[in-house]
Order: C-alpha cells, then sequence, then structure tokens
C-alpha cells in the first residue's frame, strides 16, 4: 500500500510550500529597497553596504528586484501548474473512470497536442489572443494539461484495477464516489511530483518568452526580463546577467532536487508508477 | 502491420485535419473583421471605404458559409497557397519553407550533437554506476534541467565567440555556424538522453539473457553494447521521438539570440509583428513536421522491435 | 530486419537533409579590399518599399539629382544645376557622361522614366514630391512641373525616395525587379537574413572607391552586433547600443563614430477622444514631467541630446524663437489638478480612476528600448501609471492604426532632408498618410501647406515659427531625443565620417589597412 510513502512525500511536499511561501510571502518584505525605484544618480553602482548586489542601468536595487522577482516568474509558473493540473487531472479522471469513446477521443487530443512542439504551440496561442502576462500564462496552461491527463487517467484505471476499489465497485458503491474516495487520494503523490517537473518548465518558458519580449511586461522584476534588460551592459556589469540566471538555475535545481526527493518517496511505497511518466521528461525555454 | 500501420497514418492525418482547421481559425479569430483587416493590409494601411470592403469581401468569398470558406482555403492551403505576410507582402509557403531547412538542420544538428554525447556517457554511467562518470551524468542532466538556453546562450557567445574566438558570434552561412546554436540546444538534451540510457540500460542488467552472458565469459562492454543496448531502443528512440518536439522549443529561443534565421526565430518575429498570415503559416507546418515525425518514430519503433510489429 | 537496418533508416534522411542545406562560405572581414558592415535593418535589395529604397541611397547603389554634403547644404548629384523657371516648375540640368551599372547613359528621358515609376509605385511619393508633370525636352535638361508652388523640391529630391532607377531595375510590367543605378557601387548579391553584397562600379562618375566590395551583414540583436566587431567578424558595426559607445572606446583596435545627426526620439499621443491624452492639459504635463537629460544618461549613456522641440536646434534652417518646455514637475502637477487630476497615494487619479498611459514602442531600433523603458520609469515616479509593450515595426503600427495605445515610441529623422517641409507634412497634417495620432489642427496645416511653397527667407521662417508654436502648444508629441549617430569600427578601416543624415554611408572614400 502506497500510504506511507505517499504520506512521506505529502509531509515533504508540505514542507516545501512553506518554504516557498516564505520565498514569495515573507522575503520581499525584507528587500532593502523598493524594487522599482529609480535613481538615476545611483546608476549602475557596484555593490557595496547600501546596495548588496549593486544597482541596474536604471539606478534600481538589482537584489530587490531579484527578490520581489519571486513574485513574478515562481507566481506565474505556479499559475500555470495549478490551472494545468486542475484541468488536466480532471479530463483524466473522467477519462480513466468512464472510459469507453470519451476515453479514447479525449486521449486521441491528448496526444495530438503532446505530438506538436509546446512552446511554439503556445506562443501561437498567446500571439493570436494578445501579449501579456495572463494571457501567457493561460496559453502555456493550454498546452501542458495533457501531462495530467494523461497520468491522471493511466493511475485511475491502475487503482481501479486493484482489488479493493474493484471490491468497492463490487459491493455496488457508484463509480465517481469510488474514484473520489480511493484513486484521488493514491494518485495525489505521482501528481505532485509531475508538478515539480512542470513548475521547473513553466519557470523556464515563462522566463525565456519574457527574455524574448513576449512576457513579462517592461520593467516588470521579472528574472528573464531583467536579463534581457541587462543585456547592454553585461560587458562591464556582468552581475546584472550572471545575478538572475543564477536565481533561476538555482530554483529550478531546488525544485527538480524536491520533485525527486517526493519520488523516491511516493516511489518507497507504491511502485514507482510515477517513475516513467516523470523521467524522460525534457526541458524547454 | 499493415493495419497497424494504416492505424498511425490516419491518426496523423486527423490530427493534421484538427491543426489545418485551428490555422483556418486563426485568422478569423483574429481581433477585427478579417476582410477588414485583410484589405487594411493591401491597401498599405489606408482605411477601406464601406463599398470597396464589401467588393474585396464578395470577390473573395468573405460571405460565404464558414465550411464553405474552409474547403476553399484548405485547397488552397494544399495547393501549396499559405497566403502573403503583411509585413512583407511575400508569400508564406516561400518563407517558411526557407525557414524550416534552416530549422530542421540546426534541430538535427543539434540532436546529432547531443546523442554524440549522450551515448557514451549514458552507457559508461551504466556500466559503472556510481561511478565518476555517473555521477558527471546526472551533474550534467541536472544542470542541462535546469539552466535557462537564452542565458546559456549569453555566456556561450562571450566565451566561444569572444574570448576564444573559435567560433562565430551569429548569423549563418557555414558550418562553424552551426556549431555554437547547436551546442546550446544539444547541451540540455543530452542530459536527458544519458540519464535516460543509463537508466534503461540499468533496468536490462538484471535480466536473464544478461547474467547468462556474463556465465559465458562475455565481458561487460561488448554485452552492454551487443546485447543491452538493443534491447533498449524501443524506449530509447521513443524518447528521441519525444525530445524532437522539445527541440523547437529549445530553438524558438536560441535561434533569436544567435540571428539563425529558422522557424522559431520567424514565428516570434510574426507574434510580435501581428503577421497572422506568417504565424498561421508556421502552425500548419509544424503540424506536418511533427505529425510526419511522430509517425516516423512509430513506424521506426515497429521495425525495430518485433514484439510491436504485430502489436499497437 | 535488423536494427542496423532500422538505425540506417533514420540516418539516411537525416544526413541527406543535412548535405542537403550544407551552406555555403561567406565572405569574410580579413580581406583588405573587402568592407564587412553589421547593419541593423535587413537591406531587402529586391523592394523598392519605403525603408527599404533608404539603402539604395544609403549604400549609394542609387544617387539622387541632388544630394546633401556634411554640413546638410544641397550639392550637384545626377544634376549638375537646378533653377526655378516658374514658382510651379523647376529645371534642372543633368551631369554629363553618366553611364549606369547596365552600361546604358543617363538622360533625362531616364530620369522622367524613373521618377515615374516611384510615382506609381510609392503611395506617398506624390505627397512627398508634389509633382504635376515631368518633362525631358533635351537629352541632358529635366522639367519638373509641381502641383502648387513648391519651393522645397531640391530638398525633397535628396530623399531616397528620390533615388535614380535605370530602366532595367523594372520589369516588362513596370514591377520593380532589381536595383541599376549611376552609384558607385553595383549591386551582386542578396542572401536573405544574412547580408548584401555590392561591388566597386568602375565607371562610376565621380571619384573611385578604394574598396573593391562592401558587405552589409544584417546582424538585428544589438547586442550581437557590437560582438561581432569584438571578435573581429565584421569591420564595422552601425546602431551599436550606447552602452558599448563608451566601453568600445577603451578596446585596442577600435575606433568609435559618434556625432550629432538627423533624427529624434519622440513620444506621438493618440489624442483621440475618450483618452486620456485628449486633453491638451494632460499632454502638457505629459512633456513637463519628464526629465531629457536624465533620460539620455539613464537610456542612453549619455549619447544623446535631450530634445525639448521637433528639430534639433543645431541645424541652421530651423526658425527661432520657437517656445519649448523644460522639466518642470511643478507646473506638470498644476496641469493635472487643472485637467480634474489629484494626486491620492503618489497616482493620479481622476474620478477613482488611476491615470494610465498604453506606451507601445518596437524593439528593432537599438535605443527603443531603453528609451521606452526609461520613460515608463520616469512617468511611474511621477505617478503616472503605464502599461508597456514592446513589438516589431509592423506589430505596433498595426496597434497603432487601431487607435489602441496613447503613446507611441518612435524615431523619425525629421531634419535629413535640411528642410522642415518633409515629416511635419508626412507626420502631422490631418490629410498625412503617417498620422494616426487623430491630431488635426487647422492653422498648423495652413502653415505647413504655406511652408513648402516659400523660398529661404524671413517668410518662410516666420511660417515655420508658427507651425512649430502650435506643435509646442497642442503638444501632439512628447520630443525625447535628439540622435548622436553611434558607430565602431576595427581602426584598420579609415576615412569614415558620419553624415548628418543618418542616412549615408559614404563608403567611397573609406579605405581598409592590410
Amino acid at each position: 500500500m502506497a500510504a506511507g510513502g505517499a504520506g512521506s512525500a505529502l509531509r515533504l511536499g508540505l514542507a516545501a510550500l512553506a518554504v516557498a511561501v516564505l520565498l514569495v510571502g515573507v522575503l520581499p518584505l525584507l528587500a532593502p529597497h523598493d524594487p522599482h525605484r529609480v535613481a538615476f544618480a545611483a546608476r549602475l553602482l557596484a555593490p557595496g553596504p547600501e546596495y548588496p548586489l549593486g544597482t541596474d542601468h536604471l539606478g534600481r536595487c538589482v537584489l530587490s528586484r531579484l527578490i520581489h522577482g519571486f513574485r513574478v516568474t515562481p507566481l506565474a509558473a505556479l499559475a500555470v501548474v495549478v490551472t494545468a493540473l486542475g484541468a488536466g487531472t480532471a479530463v483524466g479522471l473522467a477519462a480513466g473512470s468512464i472510459g469507453g469513446a470519451f476515453d479514447r477521443v479525449v486521449m486521441r487530443v491528448v496526444e495530438g497536442i503532446q505530438i506538436l512542439p509546446g512552446l511554439a504551440l503556445a506562443l501561437i496561442i498567446a500571439g493570436v489572443f494578445g501579449l501579456g502576462l495572463w494571457t501567457v500564462v493561460l496559453a502555456l496552461a493550454a498546452v501542458h494539461w495533457t501531462e495530467y491527463a494523461r497520468l491522471a487517467r493511466t493511475m485511475t484505471l491502475a487503482e481501479r484495477a486493484k482489488p479493493y476499489v474493484l471490491g468497492a465497485e463490487a459491493l455496488g458503491a457508484p463509480r465517481h464516489r469510488v474514484v473520489l474516495r480511493h484513486v484521488l487520494p493514491n494518485i495525489a503523490a505521482p501528481i505532485l511530483v509531475l508538478g515539480t517537473v512542470s513548475l521547473s518548465w513553466a519557470i523556464l518558458s515563462f522566463a525565456g518568452l519574457s527574455f524574448l519580449g513576449l512576457g513579462a511586461e517592461p520593467g516588470s522584476t521579472e528574472w528573464g526580463l531583467m536579463i534581457a534588460e541587462a543585456r547592454n551592459h553585461m560587458r562591464l556589469h556582468p552581475r546584472l546577467v550572471l545575478a538572475p540566471g543564477l536565481t533561476i538555475v538555482a530554483l529550478v535545481i531546488a525544485v527538480n532536487l524536491l520533485g525527486d526527493a517526493l519520488q523516491d518517496r511516493a516511489a518507497a511505497g507504491s511502485a514507482g508508477t510515477a517513475h516513467r511518466f516523470v523521467t524522460g521528461k525534457g526541458r524547454t525555454s | 502491420m499493415a493495419a497497424a500501420l494504416l492505424h498511425r497514418v490516419l491518426y496523423a492525418t486527423a490530427l493534421l485535419l484538427a491543426v489545418s482547421m485551428a490555422g483556418f481559425a486563426l485568422l478569423r479569430l483574429m481581433p477585427g473583421d478579417a476582410g477588414e483587416v485583410l484589405l487594411i493590409h493591401q491597401m498599405a494601411g489606408e482605411l477601406p471605404g464601406p463599398e470597396a470592403l464589401a467588393r474585396f469581401k464578395r470577390e473573395h468569398g468573405l460571405d460565404d458559409p464558414l465550411p464553405l470558406q474552409y474547403l476553399r482555403w484548405l485547397g488552397a492551403v494544399l495547393g501549396g497557397d499559405l497566403g502573403r505576410s503583411f509585413q512583407t507582402g511575400d508569400p508564406v509557403a516561400q518563407e517558411v519553407g526557407m525557414r524550416l531547412v534552416n530549422s530542421v538542420l540546426l534541430g538535427a544538428a543539434a540532436m546529432a550533437l547531443a546523442c554524440a554525447v549522450a551515448f557514451p556517457a549514458g552507457i559508461a554511467a551504466a556500466l559503472w554506476r556510481g561511478g565518476p562518470v555517473d555521477r558527471a551524468v546526472s551533474a550534467l542532466a541536472v544542470l542541462g534541467m535546469a539552466v535557462p538556453n537564452f542565458w546559456y546562450a549569453l555566456l556561450a557567445v562571450l566565451l566561444f565567440s569572444l574570448t576564444l574566438g573559435w567560433l562565430p558570434s551569429s548569423g549563418y552561412g557555414t558550418w562553424a555556424h552551426v556549431v555554437l546554436p547547436a551546442l546550446v540546444v544539444g547541451t540540455s538534451l543530452s542530459g536527458v538522453i544519458a540519464r535516460f540510457v543509463r537508466s534503461t540500460c540499468a533496468e536490462e542488467l538484471p535480466r536473464a539473457y544478461v547474467r547468462t552472458g556474463r556465465a559465458k565469459g562475455v565481458g561487460e562492454v561488448p554485452l552492454m553494447l551487443r546485447h543491452v543496448l538493443p534491447n533498449t531502443m524501443v524506449p530509447v528512440l521513443a524518447l528521441l521521438g519525444l525530445q524532437a518536439a522539445r527541440v523547437f522549443d529549445g530553438i524558438v529561443v536560441v535561434e533569436t539570440v544567435f540571428a539563425w534565421p529558422g522557424l522559431g526565430r520567424l514565428l516570434v518575429d510574426a507574434i510580435l509583428s501581428r503577421d497572422f498570415p506568417v504565424i498561421q503559416g508556421c502552425l500548419l507546418v509544424l503540424g506536418v513536421v511533427y505529425a510526419g515525425l511522430h509517425l516516423a518514430v512509430d513506424v521506426a519503433a515497429m521495425l525495430v522491435d518485433p514484439r510491436i510489429r504485430g502489436a499497437v | 530486419m535488423n536494427r542496423g537496418k532500422a538505425a540506417g533508416l533514420l540516418a539516411v534522411p537525416l544526413l541527406a537533409a543535412l548535405l542537403a542545406v550544407a551552406p555555403a562560405p561567406s565572405a569574410r572581414a580579413n580581406d583588405a579590399g573587402t568592407l564587412v558592415v553589421a547593419t541593423m535593418w535587413e537591406s531587402l535589395p529586391h523592394s523598392m518599399e519605403a525603408r527599404r529604397s533608404r539603402f539604395f541611397n544609403e549604400s549609394e547603389i542609387l544617387d539622387t539629382l541632388i544630394k546633401l554634403d556634411h554640413s546638410m547644404a544641397l550639392q550637384p548629384g545626377l544634376a549638375t544645376a537646378w533653377e526655378p523657371v516658374s514658382p510651379t516648375e523647376w529645371r534642372f540640368t543633368l551631369r554629363e557622361g553618366v553611364v549606369f551599372h547596365d552600361g546604358t547613359p543617363l538622360t533625362a528621358a531616364v530620369v522622367k522614366h524613373s521618377l515615374e515609376r516611384v510615382l506609381a509605385l510609392l503611395s506617398f511619393a506624390g505627397d512627398l514630391l508634389n509633382v504635376a508633370a515631368i518633362e525631358a525636352p533635351a537629352p541632358l535638361e529635366l522639367r519638373i512641373r509641381t502641383t502648387e508652388p513648391f519651393a522645397a523640391l531640391p530638398n525633397q529630391l535628396t530623399d531616397a525616395i528620390a533615388v535614380v532607377y535605370a530602366p532595367s531595375s523594372f520589369d516588362a510590367e513596370g514591377k520593380f525587379v532589381k536595383p541599376v543605378g549611376t552609384g558607385p557601387w553595383r549591386f551582386v548579391e542578396y542572401v536573405k537574413q544574412s547580408h548584401t553584397v555590392v561591388e566597386r562600379f568602375d565607371r562610376y562618375w565621380g571619384a573611385a572607391p578604394a574598396l573593391d566590395r562592401v558587405v552589409y551583414r544584417f546582424i538585428p540583436d544589438h547586442n550581437t552586433r557590437a560582438l561581432a566587431l569584438e571578435a573581429r567578424e565584421v569591420d564595422m558595426a552601425v546602431d551599436i547600443p550606447s552602452a558599448d559607445v563608451a566601453r568600445l572606446k577603451d578596446v585596442k583596435g577600435m575606433t568609435v563614430y559618434r556625432e550629432p545627426a538627423a533624427g529624434l526620439y519622440y513620444g506621438a499621443f493618440n489624442v483621440a477622444d475618450g483618452r486620456p491624452l485628449a486633453d491638451v492639459r494632460v499632454r502638457r504635463a505629459v512633456n513637463r514631467m519628464v526629465d531629457r537629460a536624465a533620460l539620455v544618461d539613464a537610456a542612453l549613456d549619455g549619447v544623446g541630446e535631450p530634445a525639448w522641440s521637433f528639430f534639433s536646434p543645431r541645424f541652421p534652417w530651423v526658425p527661432d524663437g520657437v517656445p519649448a518646455d523644460a522639466h518642470d514637475p511643478g507646473g506638470a502637477a498644476d496641469l493635472l489638478t487643472q485637467a480634474g487630476y489629484a494626486r491620492q497615494g503618489g497616482q493620479w487619479r481622476k474620478d477613482g480612476k488611476p491615470l494610465t498611459l498604453r506606451i507601445l514602442s518596437y524593439t528593432g531600433r537599438t535605443e527603443m528600448a531603453p528609451v521606452t523603458e526609461a520613460l515608463a520609469a520616469m512617468l511611474q515616479a511621477e505617478g503616472v501609471a503605464t502599461e508597456v509593450q514592446m513589438y516589431t515595426w509592423p506589430g505596433m503600427l498595426d496597434l497603432v492604426k487601431k487607435g489602441d495605445y496613447d503613446v507611441s515610441v518612435v524615431y523619425w529623422t525629421p531634419e535629413m532632408t535640411g528642410h522642415p517641409d518633409l515629416h511635419l507634412k508626412s507626420q502631422f497634417h490631418s490629410r498625412a498618410g503617417l498620422n494616426y495620432q487623430n491630431w488635426a489642427n487647422a492653422a498648423f496645416d495652413a502653415a505647413v501647406d504655406k511652408g513648402r511653397t516659400l523660398p529661404p527667407g524671413a517668410e518662410r521662417r516666420a511660417t515655420y515659427r508658427e507651425a512649430l508654436t502650435i506643435l509646442h502648444d497642442d503638444a501632439p508629441i512628447l520630443p525625447l531625443v535628439h540622435k548622436v549617430y553611434a558607430a565602431a569600427s576595427s581602426d584598420r578601416v579609415k576615412g569614415f565620417r558620419v553624415h548628418p543624415s543618418g542616412f549615408f554611408y559614404d563608403f567611397k572614400s573609406v579605405s581598409k589597412e592590410p
């Protein structure tokens, strides 16, 4: 049974969530300066006691901007993941439990979207409906829900074949009750694992799109955009490009390691069903 | 096998039809009256009068029912007419075709580079699990999945073009121009592929035929290359097919940094230029390429694995 | 089937694809006879549409009848003399012995044909040139009759739009196919998205160029363009980022060029009803809010001149006595208060709604992103909310034409013909093709329509003073920065001078040391 593994995976997930809340909610309060305040007299200052990472080309505090960036990229990425996860899981659960023609049609659609290059598809969707942060978030979610649908469907089928679920169904429990009561709790852990993978994908995609000028609005503290805006000065002030880049790398590594740890704990219980779906998942942006 | 093949071809066709409908909808979903937008672009930005607009719509059949318009449009597309760019007035098909060739070149180079690194590394990691190669592969995979490639591209240009002077910083025209962008796209891929090769090989190792081979005194390396690796080809091929879709995602960003005139840069440029016919052309071409690629991977998997030949 | 065959099956098409597109080698920067220049725009020599024909003139594949020297004074080009015959007719005497790149001679009939093609093919040429009829009474005598008295014609003829094409530039149906001109450089090769090659034309009518060949390499990324120069992949890079101007000066083996030139970065206001900038008080307030000197420093590292007027005052023909604003946040606040806004929590509001400006610009020009970004930051600091979106030029123009903006940050070269008419007429006249600002002012229209008919003198000055005063008082624009042209080359490149029109490379006087 998965209880022990999944339970510990959930605890780890909750701990990670607490750290995230700290980073997003509390850390920006500790920023030494207003990240948007321009001070032309203080342009391109080297790091010092007043500005620990120096200032950028408009005299804004780089450290404060980096810290406030935790509220842009990760939150936008989280919005992508939550939307995709919610929609995809619902579709996958429905397909797995209803089965039949519905299942076949849904899975053909899922397969079709997964065949096409996701980032380009998202770009096209965002481009048609008008650029902007939220359009991009929805567009990324619109191509990404398929990962969850596929996973949730497979897990549902696997769970439904297990004796205790078969038993419950044999005892006449309605199918949706079985799904909600028995299947959903057991697929939570692998879905959570996939969530970390897609979180890092979404962070990189969103930063990449902002770097290209297709995501966050100019002036935002989005890290990819900060890199784009600092390019003119990167030769004399490499920290302006290195700092946001390293922040992205560190965050994504942290998220991926969290995902690995979650996966190990979940696998400890449920024999690595999630494994296949998570390894081999590529990166983008 | 013929039935399975037919099934895959039918699926690819259905996918393409769906993509074509999306592409058709794209120009019709565009903000504003489609006829008016098209006419404005033909008239170099001047606003057309109502009579001119009505005549234009009549002549171009824009008042007909949508399914009829779709079929007419599909006929034109199948005949190679993807319309004209708002921005340059050039035929979209011609532009997209040229860009596609460049992107395929870059994508293939990146894939080749990634495989050239990943297969030996993955096999070595599986052979000597826990050894330095294994640890390096893990580190590469972790980094490759975490480094934003636009950032990596900026740093790689500084190192290879400016400091070392080995490779041109941007543009296209010679083989040397392909290396740097292919390296940036390929590095991240190689980590993923190497890790996958390692884990699939490692999964094969406990099997009976491996034990038999060992008992017969076959060396570890020949055993791996001749017996284990071929058995991992199906999942590895499937992964490569999956990664081919991801390659384009990497290309979108990297082409822009390196001024590589491929489909990715064309798409980004078309979106920022609100050049809807070009966006539509990119979508259709990507659909054809990826549906075709997917079909090719499926067929290759059937050919490689006799067990799948009858199945699917 | 065995796995070897399967692998082969995959490998064969892959290899075939690779070989089929095997790229050809291109010109490198180390040949002493070849100058490789990295440019911001693609040259597009197979099109004569607006921005493209500019390349024919600036690269001197084609010549204009009249040219501008380095002090922006008129000088003979393909015409050696010109004079008004009557207020509505000009006579031009053409240069003797000029041949086109295809060997055909330059005659008045050819010039007539060329100008007529231009008028037929480019919709905005009529507005610019004001031509009623063109005649070629003698082989070297050209007469142009204008629809109204038109003193500005010689200056307008220096514009790239009026370059002289050989008949072989057009096909049988009169469509443009390739640039065949009389200039010192002959068009040789164009590779899409990569480069354009021109070679010395040995029968050029003027002094022969020292170089054999110029390669214009298209490198759209502004940082990469400068980097390509530093990595010695090109000999010269134009429109480099301002941060590199200061930096490259200290790099060994580099020459940096930095000269004031025609050109203005400005915010064009959408004054349509219902938009915040429909109110002239808000427009004037915004003009006083933005500290241009700080903007030049912050956005352009000082490579530019603070602009408080449409024309840079450094040009001698610009009328004096035109009022200009200064940085005056207090005055701006007064104007906004008069307009019904109140500042609450640092933010200007009216009826509870924050004063928000939707600012559009484009990334194709080196300085646009930093200028727009700094402008938005300054407005925010003054309590004006901004929504900024960067597109490409056509993308921005599409939204501007639809009126979906408040400020579009643009760049034009209003001084480049050495006459005030060009951009006042084409940008701000209520019937101008490029006026997407919904701004119409009858007195301004009348002054601009009159100014172009007047010969140089006190009356012309007074007329343009009036037009420019209206442009200031009614404030449909926010002048930001007067252009300082920035380029850099390897120090092997000798003899390059920045032309103040901003659109003339003059590589015929440039040489390259081995």
